[in-house]
């Protein structure tokens, strides 16, 4: 993998050149810039292991408070086994959200990711089949719920559709949740009266982004998605935490509708680290079970067999 | 065929929304331009500021506070489709509001210093003259700056040509309404539809490298017979 250097790295390189520069012939320089290079790259990774998680946007929120309860987990772990040293985790988690096509294509391309939780199934399954994905962690790990959210109340998802101005969704050819929305459309039988309405998110957060800021009337995304929404801005202050919660937003299931749910798939990257391997067995954990279901997801069937019944819907 | 027919819709919008923006920053920036060359004013400087934003700013920042502009709750996205019927966002208008902002500094920054190597005792003498605000303007700034003018509309037009980011913020990318022509490629690559994105993009190097070849090569000659 190649280390890329930051311009700080790169001026502190240079700093140490240059003051050595009078005593140094020319060919000696840049033998030294290189080995200044190695020494820094070393450093860096002596310092930190680091888990780089691919995520669909959809579970970029669960993944974050999964992450976290992760870190908690394993350096409570480790402060029973040696009381001195450990305070904070030994390594860090970093997470990069997008539409699944645009990571799937990116991890082709050799992006250096180790985990990739896709919004579908087929792309961590290409990668198996490409020879990027370890197939012993192929699984699912989520069902996705896709919702239409709007600000009226009481009017059936066909009426919603027809009578609205704009409709956000994400884009069906790079969006597991936008082919999902299409689907949906079909099904209701509004899909002409809804083509020229559709305004089209990059991914599902954009979508989201589009109905949130006021300029699409109906959006069709994922009910996980409202559900962080509403996290962040719990996080940020803006809803005065518990009751008194405003009905700006209203929510119709539309899970029903689709022929397949919207089975989220995860794979690992060759070479599996052993950290991406605890991170995984972690998600199979009844604590991080539970994140999962009150991101606002079903659980797959090859976890828990309640699929069918469909965990209360409380994101209003 | 498919392939076919939406790149050069594509690129049909893309000439429109450069060729509408252009037309509007050179009217928009000429009087603002030679204000900046003259004025002594202490607000001068902040208004060149804030004309030289853009320049700074990720094209995303502009996006994002144009989408919250744009919404019917705000005093922009009202009043606009109070007045036409139509929202901003998603539309055609609405990419030529992003683009003027967008490329604004790309347009007045080669005017004002054109106005500002302007001998301004020819204005005075044209005057004593009895020449007009309007006639000194059309027949004496305009033809002793035009190439200050030609390099400013070359600008504003390469510039919006290859915006971006504002696009992908409040375009909505709608084929033919505001899928430019970097929305299109964007959109191929993420699909993975490699071959279109090949089609796309050598279309618009070559495009762009012949529009400069063009535009250097009439200045050089312009230059040569002066």
């Amino acid at each position: 993998m190649q280390k890329i250097l930051t311009s700080s790295e790169r001026n502190a390189g240079r700093t140490v050149i240059n003051s050595l520069g009078s005593l140094l012939p020319n060919v000696l320089l840049k033998a030294s810039l290189k080995f200044v290079a190695i020494a820094v790259f070393f450093c860096h990774s002596a310092l930190a292991d680091t888990l780089t998680i691919a995520t669909a946007s959809n579970f970029r929120p669960v993944l974050e408070q999964l992450s976290q309860a992760f870190s908690d987990q394993t350096s409570s772990k480790q402060s029973s086994y040696k009381q001195s040293s450990a305070k904070q985790s030994a390594y860090q988690i970093k997470i990069s959200s997008g539409s699944s096509g645009v990571l799937y294509a990116q991890i082709v391309q050799g992006a250096p990711f180790q985990l990739f939780f896709s919004a579908n199934e087929s792309y961590p399954e290409k990668l198996v089949a490409s020879g990027h994905g370890e197939a012993d962690t192929l699984a699912a790990y989520a069902v996705g719920k896709l919702i239409l959210v709007s600000r009226q109340e009481g009017i059936s998802p066909e009426d919603m559709l027809s009578s609205a101005k704009r409709i956000a969704i994400a884009n069906p050819r790079t969006a597991p949740y936008g082919i999902a929305a299409m689907e949906v459309m079909e099904s209701l039988g509004v899909m002409e009266k809804s083509q020229p309405k559709l305004v089209v998110g990059n991914n599902i957060a954009q979508a989201w982004q589009f109905f949130h800021s006021g300029n699409a009337d109906v959006a069709i995304v994922s009910a996980s998605l409202v559900y962080s929404a509403r996290w962040h801005e719990q996080i940020a202050g803006s809803i005065p935490d518990g009751k008194e919660e405003q009905q700006k937003f209203f929510n119709i299931d539309l899970s029903s509708h689709l022929k397949q749910p919207v089975q989220q798939s995860r794979v690992a990257i060759k070479p599996v680290s052993l950290l991406a391997q605890q991170f995984l067995d972690f998600i199979k954990t009844p604590a991080a079970q539970k994140v999962i279901l009150e991101g606002g997801y079903v659980l797959p069937i090859s976890v828990d067999t309640d699929i069918f019944t469909t965990s209360p819907m409380n994101t209003n | 065929m498919n392939l076919l027919a939406s790149n050069i819709a594509a690129l049909w919008l893309t000439l429109q929304l450069a060729a509408v923006t252009t037309t509007i920053l050179l009217i928009v920036s000429a009087p603002l331009a030679w204000w900046l060359a003259r004025s002594e004013s202490r607000f001068a400087s902040v208004v060149e500021a804030t004309v030289a934003l853009p320049l700074i700013l990720p094209p995303t920042v502009i996006g994002f506070y144009l989408l919250i502009a744009f919404s019917p709750d705000n005093f922009l996205g009202s009043g606009w489709s109070a007045l036409t019927g139509h929202s901003l966002a998603f539309t055609f208008s609405g990419l030529v509001v992003g683009s003027v902002i967008y490329s604004l500094p790309f347009v007045v920054q080669p005017l004002q210093t054109g106005f500002q190597h302007f001998d301004h005792k020819l204005l005075e003498a044209a005057e004593t003259m009895g020449a007009g605000t309007l006639d000194r303007f059309l027949n004496l700034i305009i033809p002793l700056t035009r190439r200050a003018f030609a390099t400013a509309a070359l600008l504003g037009f390469a510039h919006t040509m290859g915006e971006f980011g504002v696009v992908l913020m409040i375009g909505g990318n709608i084929p033919g309404e505001t899928q430019v022509l970097s929305i299109a490629l964007y959109d191929h690559v993420e699909a993975l539809d490699y071959q279109r994105a090949h089609w796309l993009a050598g279309g618009l190097l070559a495009f762009s490298f012949a529009l400069l070849i063009l535009l250097y090569g009439f200045n050089r000659h312009k230059a040569m017979n002066k």
